[in-house]
């Protein structure tokens, strides 16, 4: 899955947005570069990211 | 003859370029996974002949999954490729080509959608992008063709040019590569992507599914009822129906070739939906019944796929879609099953398991009544209003979902979650969404004629051999006893195993009742797929997993047949 989502370009270093998410553990879409990807949750919380201010 | 290939990501316009380059008319839409059964067409060069192969879209040829593994196994056959680039997302794309180089194998570049490109302020520098890779870079705009003779004049050229690079600092040549040749010029969000942000998130996007429901239902029956009224009832009426009538007064009624052609006079006269004649209902049901609503269905389902919305209707629906066992992109087979069980059994390929494309088929061909039949339920009930659509589609809706309760529960396996790319909302190319249409359309009529003859002929056939006399004495008393249904349905359920719009048709000379009705039409939508379904279930899932279908079919539409004779 790490390899699937870096050849999309999900990859450490990369500038992600959360564009939404469906109630009750449904999927989230995230946007990265000009690509938006939505992904079930289960994936999702895998997903680290930092928060940037 | 050498074997040309078209690689690049999901949703890039490969299909696109395959049809300018083949001149072959295939479906293309706006989202990830059109294309699921590879393409094959020729492209003649001079003298020289290539066989062009649109290979499924992949992110990687480092496969991570099984249709990758698919494409990448396709590549190793080819002998060289266009590498079709979305100009709109450089980064991304680059990441395929720069593996595609190292595989070895020479490469043209097409930098498509550089219309859009331009359009969303990106400007990209081809030349200095064909300086660093090394290989020949051409812009182009497949919908309207822009572009795509140079890109024909320069295949010639294609080489193959190893950027030596370690797979972990790809990304970082990318980025180096697209900071060279690519400039963005800043702008601020468009309408078209304030609009997917709204009919992604659930408070918004949720009454937006709907209204989007809605409208295209009352699109699709202003389209039908419309063709039907003004343009195709009148065309019967006024020209075929006087043939019909004279070719009846001098074959004569009661002879062996008027009850074939004809059919059976209502009411003393030539009844063109009724009679039940290769040249009455045969032509009448296809062409002034069905192919109105085909028409309406299919302009509506051509809009929603070009747009890009689908994908979308996929993420808004995955949430419940999951708990029963689907998967959030379920949905779009499911809705193409509404148009024709076929392309709805194909198009559950876009599937990973082999577990949920099983029960997602299972589960349209069971519940799923396509164009043609819902057209002609929708004609025969459409007098009674609710009270005649709504038993009959609710049911229908009802067994879907506990349907997909209980096959979760008896199928265990791996329930991958959904991963998909949601891509940009576009404007349709209206001369694509016109050919798109009409391509279908005529599949329709190519599919459904034959059948339907055939049909009417096997049972008029029957008829006058008195074997559906023998068959309505075999089965009729079981048939009314537990269903409530008349004899005269045997023979409309025997013709439901060719085609069920004609079944349907059946039932109107029979006089049944408004429960009777809704029984009858809940059971040939159930009780089992028409033959083409049959067979493309059969290819797709084998014997093994078709028999267990049909068996779940049979019981399944008689348990609902006989509960709904208990109940209503």
């Amino acid at each position: 899955m790490v390899a699937r989502l870096n050849s999309m370009g999900l990859r450490p270093g990369v500038y992600v947005t959360m564009k939404s998410g469906q109630p009750w553990r449904g999927p989230v879409t995230l946007r990265f570069g000009a690509t938006e990807l939505a992904l079930g949750h289960g994936i999702a919380r895998r997903v680290l990211v930092e928060v940037k201010e | 003859m050498k074997r040309l290939l078209l690689v690049g990501n999901p949703n890039v316009g490969k299909s696109v370029v395959f049809s300018r380059l083949t001149g072959a008319r295939v479906i293309v839409s706006n989202y990830p996974g059109t294309t699921v059964e590879y393409t094959r067409g020729r492209l003649n060069l001079g003298d020289e002949s290539l066989e062009i192969v649109d290979v499924p879209g992949t992110y990687t040829i480092e496969p991570t999954n099984k249709a990758e593994e698919v494409a990448t196994r396709m590549l190793a056959e080819g002998d060289l490729a266009i590498n079709v680039v979305d100009a709109t997302n450089l980064e991304r794309n680059l990441n395929l080509t720069l593996e595609l180089l190292n595989s070895g194998k020479p490469v043209v570049v097409a930098l498509n959608m550089c219309d859009e490109a331009a359009h969303k302020g990106i400007e990209i520098d081809a030349a200095k992008l064909e300086e660093l890779l090394g290989v020949p870079v051409v812009s182009t705009c497949a919908l309207s063709g822009e572009g795509i003779r140079t890109l024909v004049s320069r295949l010639s050229e294609a080489r193959a040019n190893t950027l030596p690079h370690e797979r972990a600092t790809r990304w970082a040549r990318v980025g180096h590569i697209v900071e060279a040749v690519q400039r963005v010029r800043h702008r601020h969000h468009t309408f078209l992507e304030n609009l997917s942000d709204l009919s992604l998130r659930p408070w918004t996007g949720v009454p937006l599914a709907l209204l989007i429901a809605v409208a295209c239902f009352a699109f699709i029956r202003l389209i039908g009822e419309g063709l039907i009224n003004y343009v195709l009832d009148p065309l019967f009426e006024a020209y075929w129906l006087p043939v019909t009538e004279r070719l009846s007064a001098s074959l004569g009624p009661g002879t062996l070739l008027h009850e074939l052609l004809i059919g059976r006079l209502i009411d003393g006269e030539v009844d063109l939906f009724e009679s039940m004649g290769l040249l009455t209902t045969a032509l009448y049901i296809p062409l002034a019944a069905v192919l109105p609503y085909v028409v309406g269905f299919y302009l509506v389902l051509s809009v929603l796929e070009d747009v890009g919305y689908l994908p979308r209707l996929g993420v808004l629906v995955d949430t419940v879609m999951h708990r029963l066992g689907l998967h959030g992109l379920s949905i779009i087979p499911t809705i193409l099953g509404l148009g024709c069980n076929v392309p709805g059994i194909l198009a559950t390929r876009i599937l990973e398991s082999r577990q949920q494309r099983f029960v997602t088929a299972v589960l349209l061909s069971i519940c799923i009544p396509c164009a043609a039949q819902s057209a002609v339920i929708v004609g025969l009930l459409g007098p009674y209003g609710v009270a005649g659509m709504l038993p009959v589609f609710g049911t229908l809706v009802i067994l879907w979902t506990v349907l997909a309760l209980l096959l979760r529960s008896f199928l265990p396996g791996a329930r991958p979650e959904i991963f998909v790319e949601i891509p940009r909302y576009r404007l349709p190319y209206l001369k694509g969404l016109a050919q798109k249409v009409w391509l279908r359309a005529r599949q329709f009529l190519i599919e459904a004629i034959p059948f339907v003859l055939f049909g009417v002929l096997v049972v008029n056939l029957l008829t006058t051999l008195h074997v559906i006399e023998f068959l309505q004495n075999l089965f009729g008393p079981a048939l009314m006893r537990v269903l409530g249904l008349p004899s005269g349905a045997v023979s409309a359920l025997l013709v439901g195993f060719l085609r069920k719009d004609v079944a349907v048709g059946m039932l109107a000379p029979l006089n049944l009742s408004l429960k009777q009705l809704i029984i009858a039409c809940v059971m040939l939508t159930t009780y089992f797929p028409c033959v083409a379904s049959f067979v493309v279930l059969l290819r797709e899932f084998g014997v093994r997993d078709m028999l267990k279908a049909a068996a779940l079919m049979i019981t399944v539409s008689l348990l609902v047949g006989a509960l709904l004779n208990f109940l209503l």
